[in-house]
């Protein structure tokens, strides 16, 4: 008789302290035969829409099936697209949100300017190919980007999700 | 004749609506390679698997914890499941062999027997419904798993290929009015489930299921003593209690002790 009693105080201390360690029992299913056999989930907790800024665009499309990949064409048909240098609006393509802005950088002309290193062919050949600068002034036609705008919409085939408030990008297994 | 003709028209445009109803916004990409996993799966007269699987639980303060367990199972269609699931904490068994299931809990050395429907799709449905049990993976071991799986779903997609545990996968990810859940499927001759996580998105803190499967075994045949319980030394059997709550589950066999 002892031993029946004890075995009830041990079952209902058990089921207690399971119910105290798992709160969310309630569920918690692991297959979707569960979840879909229970009833609908009360939406005690409304899912937390990200912001305005971070709900997904229209133009997205999630599905990066097979990445279209695009072969460069020859860089001398390239005919790098300028803005004029005096003109005073620069011509703003229709998708760009908004320009970005740089800083006016403070020039210290008093400052000694360091001697100009000897060019050899070799170090000038190097030095010319480190040189992105040429290539960030001119758009990529084939893509309707150029360095420095700002877009409202991540390329094709890149998935934007948050974690506590950092962005993060995926794209083709890749974070 | 002509009310025929017209009883006919009607029954068409009924189902034909019927049918536009029923269509969801799965991706063709995602449900062609949905589809093939899982009729693959049912066509596997039995199988075993281990896996890890992975559950959050958000505290309080809406921390989420991870707990993790192993879990090893062995099918065999229509009539044979064996389930263990282990973790430091506790240690479950699951038997099924047609007629009865019977959970052991390997750390009180408890177990309980109740019986049980003639095929596994019935049996998880009386296990669920009568008791609340969740089985982990049971979507794996139904009979008609895409059926199972796309019962509610609303909207596919496909991710492309990422790797899981070094085996490239078809990535697809899919939403339900309560869940969403994603899958990743083995690209190859064999496409095998290699991960599948469901999010409670309504619950609070969105906590999710996670199971990677580490291991595949599919074969012809599974020893059907490989499904019949044997009471351990010692074990004590207690009586499964009915699931009493309305709708609600737990992921534990609700029991107490037998009385006699």
């Amino acid at each position: 008789m002892k031993l029946l009693t004890l075995n009830r105080i041990t079952g209902l201390i058990t089921l207690l302290a399971v119910g105290a360690f798992c709160p969310n029992l309630r569920a918690d299913w692991g297959s979707l035969h569960g979840n879909n056999r229970s009833a609908p989930a009360q939406s005690a907790a409304p899912r937390p829409q990200p912001p305005a800024n971070h709900a997904p665009q229209p133009g997205i499309r999630p599905e990066p099936q097979q990445p279209v990949v695009r072969a460069p064409e020859p860089r001398q048909t390239v005919k790098p697209v300028l803005a004029p240098k005096h003109a005073a609006e620069p011509v703003r393509p229709q998708h760009v949100a908004e320009p970005v802005r740089q800083p006016p950088v403070a020039v210290d002309r008093a400052r000694k300017q360091p001697q100009a290193a000897v060019r050899t062919p070799a170090g000038e050949a190097d030095r010319r190919r480190m040189d992105i600068d040429p290539d960030r002034r001119q758009s990529f036609f084939w893509s309707d980007y150029h360095a420095g705008m700002r877009i409202d919409r991540l390329p094709d085939g890149y998935r934007r999700f948050d974690v506590r408030g950092h962005p993060f990008f995926y794209y083709e297994g890749v974070y | 004749m002509k009310q025929l003709l017209f009883i006919g028209y009607g029954l068409l445009l009924v189902a034909g609506c019927a049918t536009a109803q029923e269509q969801t916004n799965i991706s063709p990409r995602a449900e062609s390679i949905l589809r093939s996993a899982c009729e693959y799966l049912a066509q596997t007269p039995a199988f075993s698997l281990s896996a890890e699987i992975w559950r959050e639980h958000v505290d309080e303060a809406g921390q989420k914890i991870q707990f993790s367990r192993t879990m090893t199972m062995d099918v065999k269609r229509p009539d044979g499941l064996r389930m263990e699931i282990s973790s430091p904490l506790s240690a479950r068994g699951f038997w099924y062999d047609g007629k009865t299931l019977t959970i052991l809990d390997r750390k009180h050395n408890w177990y309980s027997t109740t019986d049980m429907p003639a095929t596994l799709d019935k049996t998880f449905d009386a296990a669920h419904d009568q008791f609340g049990i969740d089985m982990p993976l049971i979507d794996l071991a139904v009979s008609d798993p895409y059926t199972n799986a796309t019962a509610k779903v609303q909207g596919g997609r496909y991710y492309g290929i990422s790797p899981v545990l070094g085996v490239s996968c078809h990535h697809l990810a899919f939403t339900q009015e309560n869940v969403d859940w994603q899958v990743w499927i083995e690209d190859g001759p064999q496409p095998l489930i290699r991960k599948f996580v469901i999010t409670q998105k309504n619950e609070p803190g969105a906590p999710e299921f996670t199971a990677l499967i580490t291991h595949w075994n599919m074969t012809d045949r599974i020893a059907d003593s490989n499904f019949i319980f044997e009471q351990p030394k010692g074990a004590s059997k207690i009586e499964m209690r009915p699931d009493e709550q309305d709708g609600g589950s737990t992921n534990v066999p609700v029991t107490t002790p037998n009385e006699k």
